[in-house]
């Protein structure tokens, strides 16, 4: 039998990302302005955010990520179904270059080789 | 490296018949084990290129959303904006079901569209600059889905991948060799023993033809 739950998103992000997808319909978002201390902030929306359970997906600006690394672990390391961290870009375009060498890091860890994606 | 022997209780034929019905047990789950982790391989490959693929669809779509968005607010303003954003918020969830991919629960997701497709700002209000930006975003959102889709797909499976491989690690270097030499071990044992008896049963008669 197939479980279907209803989960929501919840955007953390500055003004421009919020405002975007608000425009698509989300709800819940944080909107982290930059003149306070950032990295507070930015920690004390993920934490309430992602210990709700009705939150399934929950995008995060890139450059927010270097605040909370220890937190995204620690999501990541849950059992059951936790919340998926999403990374979107900022305005100011992506910070890491390439997308294929981020993923081939990552499946040579699980591998043990590198494939040509 | 001498092989770990597996520790029996004494040398009996019993022992051998139970010993090698383990082998034959280790060996057949080794080939299911190795099995099921090239087809987890399988998917987790085939998992990993979408997954490039989508979130270079979505870095994409970011940077024309961002341009749009730029646009339109410079053109309505950011409090006439700020209006109309308050009107589209709607209850946006998405439906969670879980797929099974090689005995690994792996999640699916869906993006579900609380009201159609009836955006809530004013028309009349509004450029179609303001349409665009939001046809826009609305992509954006189902790439997001369907990225967080495959991201936690990866790492489920990568995570059952490494899990899997130490099991197969261990039978394949650990407990198939040390079954194999303890049977090797017995037999010798046994093929000793048949010399004692022999050489036993030899002094005995020898014994017997001095009387």
């Amino acid at each position: 039998m197939i479980r279907i739950q209803h989960l929501e998103i919840a955007v953390i992000g500055d003004e421009d990302l919020v405002n975007g997808l608000r425009l698509a319909g989300v709800c819940r978002y944080h909107i982290i302005k930059d003149e306070h201390d950032t990295g507070e902030e930015v920690r004390r929306a993920l934490t309430e955010v992602m210990d709700e359970p009705n939150v399934g997906v929950i995008v995060i600006l890139e450059d927010y990520v270097k605040h909370v690394e220890d937190l995204m672990a620690q999501v990541k390391e849950r059992k059951g179904s936790p919340p998926v961290i999403i990374e979107v870009p900022s305005k100011y375009g992506t910070g890491y270059g390439d997308v294929t060498k981020y993923y081939k890091a990552y499946i040579r860890k699980f591998i043990g080789f590198d494939i040509e994606i | 490296m001498p092989q770990q022997l597996i520790k029996v209780v004494r040398p009996t034929k019993i022992e051998l018949i139970k010993l090698r019905r383990r082998l034959s047990l280790a060996t057949r789950i080794q080939k299911i084990i190795k099995d099921r982790v090239s087809i987890l391989i399988l998917e987790f490959l085939q998992i990993a290129r979408q997954t490039v693929e989508t979130k270079r669809k979505l870095l994409d779509e970011f940077s024309r959303t961002y341009k749009a968005l730029s646009i339109a607010a410079g053109y309505h303003g950011y409090i006439a904006l700020e209006k109309e954003l308050i009107a589209t918020e709607r209850h946006l969830g998405i439906a969670a079901g879980l797929r099974n991919v090689g005995g690994v629960r792996i999640p699916a997701f869906e993006l579900k569209e609380a009201q159609g497709v009836v955006r809530g700002y004013s028309l009349v209000d509004t450029s179609s600059w303001l349409d665009q930006t939001a046809q826009l975003s609305e992509k954006c959102l189902e790439t997001i889905v369907e990225l967080a889709e495959l991201q936690r797909s990866l790492e489920l499976l990568g995570r059952e991948i490494s899990r899997t491989k130490r099991i197969l690690n261990a039978l394949e270097y650990l407990i198939i060799p040390g079954l194999q030499a303890t049977i090797k071990y017995l037999y010798m044992k046994f093929e000793e023993r048949d010399r004692e008896e022999k050489s036993r049963l030899k002094r005995v008669k020898v014994l017997l033809e001095r009387r």
